[in-house]
């Protein structure tokens, strides 16, 4: 047999996270979250799920999805979980439409490490949802979130070291 | 296919391999594959192929090849398709953009076949495209055991025709260097290093080996290692040891900055994004669809009703799995007759038609491979006496019978 799931030493002294670099020339400047979320999406008809509720949590990797179907069910997602899941599965799917929702809301920045523009009130499940999250979680990630230049080292870190040989 | 060729018995051509000292690994670097938990991995049999059924494999790595390349070419123009391959609707530009910029620009990746001993059909397992390992074993430790034991050896040009390839590719700018990088793992470490010893005889320029978290990606400037305070290496090459999916299913801002440097012109990634289409699995259930009933494809599908005889077994595969995780072999239409854990539970899945591997005494099943650079330049082997082939695998060196016919690929 061949163990393929062996650390290399070196690995456990990688230093992580967003870091400003520069070679001497100009790069954009992002502006990335550093606060988390935990968005309920709630299937509102078959198939059909809008954004419940998002609250701030101090720590992105405390952040959450959590789905709520017809008969009240509820299944909570991690970040991680949300990302692979909506990047893998259709969004039209019944997998990927609650994630495709979570999206559309504040969560999406999460998803995609940076900060957009304000959600519609579309994707929510009704305006005093949507109101409520903009001054809310709107507000406390868009006061809380950091610039950057789009420049990162990290990938990878702090996962499995399994091989990736085939 | 082996056609007008006696069967010859798995069991009546192994031969004991000479065990190889542990100085000769430790002076190879190559420690790893024989010490510790490894200490089983290489096998203490070497297998002798019949010349027709080398010429059969090698022939069967070209067709594949020719089969997955249409199929993928095809594919990566429909949306329908892309979905069901698993690649995400934010990574197609990059995989459409390489189909059409760098669809001659293939480094090495590995076929596993089952068959092709014993009179069995060869059939194409799946292909390796991305992330081919094995290179060490039959690069160095293949060649060694074989040479040692006074054999013939059975055909292995990888490092020549990798030479050739790269040399034909030509990696390097004469700017910046050349990364070969890696999660992490000592056996991918080990991979990677065979790679970054081929862009240097190849003459791409600096090669370093370097973790890929170590890495500093610019998406507008490229990619950059510390080497030490304050000297920054540019590399404008990347020899990577990492799957274009994992980058786009974990780590999507990586998938987003290498797309902007290879789009930009700015970074050369080998193996290129299109191979992503080939990485994947369920490619074969298209070319399954394209090519109905090709000798070589075993029927594949999306669902167990998709395939034309499921009753007489079929494997359930992730994707984009890898090393035999995750796997479910079906027989009966519901009895599960072997399965393996892993990393790989989550995602979608394919169905392939269960294949027979040819089986020795002791019950291993024998898998052989043709590495492609991009024509079939070796082959290698793999073992494990249980029904999936996992990395409790043992890795098989390949000798050749001395019959009296030429060899022609």
């Amino acid at each position: 047999m061949l163990r393929k799931h062996l650390i290399l030493p070196a690995l456990l002294t990688v230093g992580l996270g967003l870091t400003t670099f520069s070679c001497g020339s100009d790069s954009d400047t992002v502006e990335v979250p550093t606060e988390g979320l935990v968005t309920t999406v709630k299937e509102v008809s078959t198939g059909d799920f809008k954004i419940e509720s998002e609250v701030p949590v101090s720590n992105i990797a405390d952040s959450r999805v959590i789905v709520e179907d017809l008969g009240g069910n509820r299944d909570t997602f991690t970040l991680d979980e949300a990302k692979m899941v909506s990047q893998v599965a259709d969004p039209d799917s019944r997998a990927g439409r609650p994630f495709r929702s979570a999206g559309m809301g504040y969560f999406g920045f999460l998803m995609l490490s940076r900060m957009g523009r304000t959600p519609s009130a579309g994707a929510y499940i009704n305006n005093g949802a949507h109101q409520s999250a903009t001054s809310n979680a709107g507000s406390s990630m868009r006061n809380s979130a950091r610039s950057t230049t789009r420049s990162k080292s990290g990938f990878g870190g702090g996962k499995s070291t399994r091989s990736f040989g085939g | 296919m082996v056609e007008n060729q006696p069967a010859l018995s798995v069991d009546d051509r192994l031969t004991d391999a000479p065990r190889l000292k542990d100085r000769w690994f430790k002076k190879q670097g190559l420690d790893y594959y024989a010490q510790g938990e490894n200490e089983e991995y290489l096998a203490d049999e070497i297998l002798s192929l019949g010349p027709d059924e080398a010429t059969a494999a090698m022939r069967a790595g070209d067709e594949a090849w020719d089969i997955l390349r249409t199929t993928a070419r095809k594919s990566a123009f429909m949306d329908g398709r892309l979905a069901a391959l698993g690649v995400p609707e934010f990574a197609r530009p990059l995989v459409q953009w390489s189909v059409e910029n760098e669809w001659d620009n293939f480094l090495v990746g590995r076929f596993d076949f089952a068959g092709g001993i014993d009179g069995l059909p060869l059939k194409l397992i799946e292909f390796n495209a991305d992330t081919a390992s094995l290179l060490p074993e039959t690069t160095v430790i293949q060649p060694e055991v074989i040479r040692k034991a006074g054999l013939k050896a059975a055909p292995n040009d990888l490092l020549a025709t990798l030479e050739s390839n790269a040399r034909r590719l030509g990696g390097g700018r004469s700017d910046t260097a050349i990364v070969a990088t890696h999660m992490g793992s000592e056996d991918d470490s080990h991979n990677v290093d065979v790679l970054a010893k081929i862009s240097t005889a190849a003459k791409w320029g600096r090669t370093d080996n370097v973790m890929l978290p170590d890495l500093e990606i610019n998406p507008d400037e490229g990619v950059f290692y510390e080497a030490r305070s304050g000297k920054w290496i540019h590399y404008g090459t990347m020899i990577k040891f990492f799957p274009w999916d994992f980058a786009a299913i974990e780590e999507p801002e990586l998938w987003e900055y290498l797309a902007e440097l290879v789009m930009a012109k700015k970074l050369r990634v080998f193996n290129p994004a299109w191979t992503m289409l080939l990485q994947s699995k369920a490619l074969l259930a298209y070319a399954w669809e394209d090519n109905p009933s090709h000798p070589l494809l075993l029927p594949t599908a999306f669902d167990p009703a998709g395939l034309p005889r499921p009753l007489a077994g079929y494997v359930r595969k992730p994707v984009f799995g890898r090393m035999g995780e995750n796997l479910e072999i079906v027989m009966n239409g519901r009895n599960v007759v072997a399965k393996t854990e892993g990393d790989y539970s989550n995602g979608p899945v394919i169905y392939q038609e269960y294949a027979e591997f040819a089986t020795d005494r002791d019950k291993h099943r024998y898998q052989l491979s043709t590495y492609q650079a991009p024509t079939a330049c070796a082959l290698c082997c793999r073992r494990q006496d249980d029904m999936i082939i996992d990395d409790d695998g043992e890795f098989v060196s390949l000798a050749l019978l001395k019959e009296k016919v030429s060899l022609r690929f």
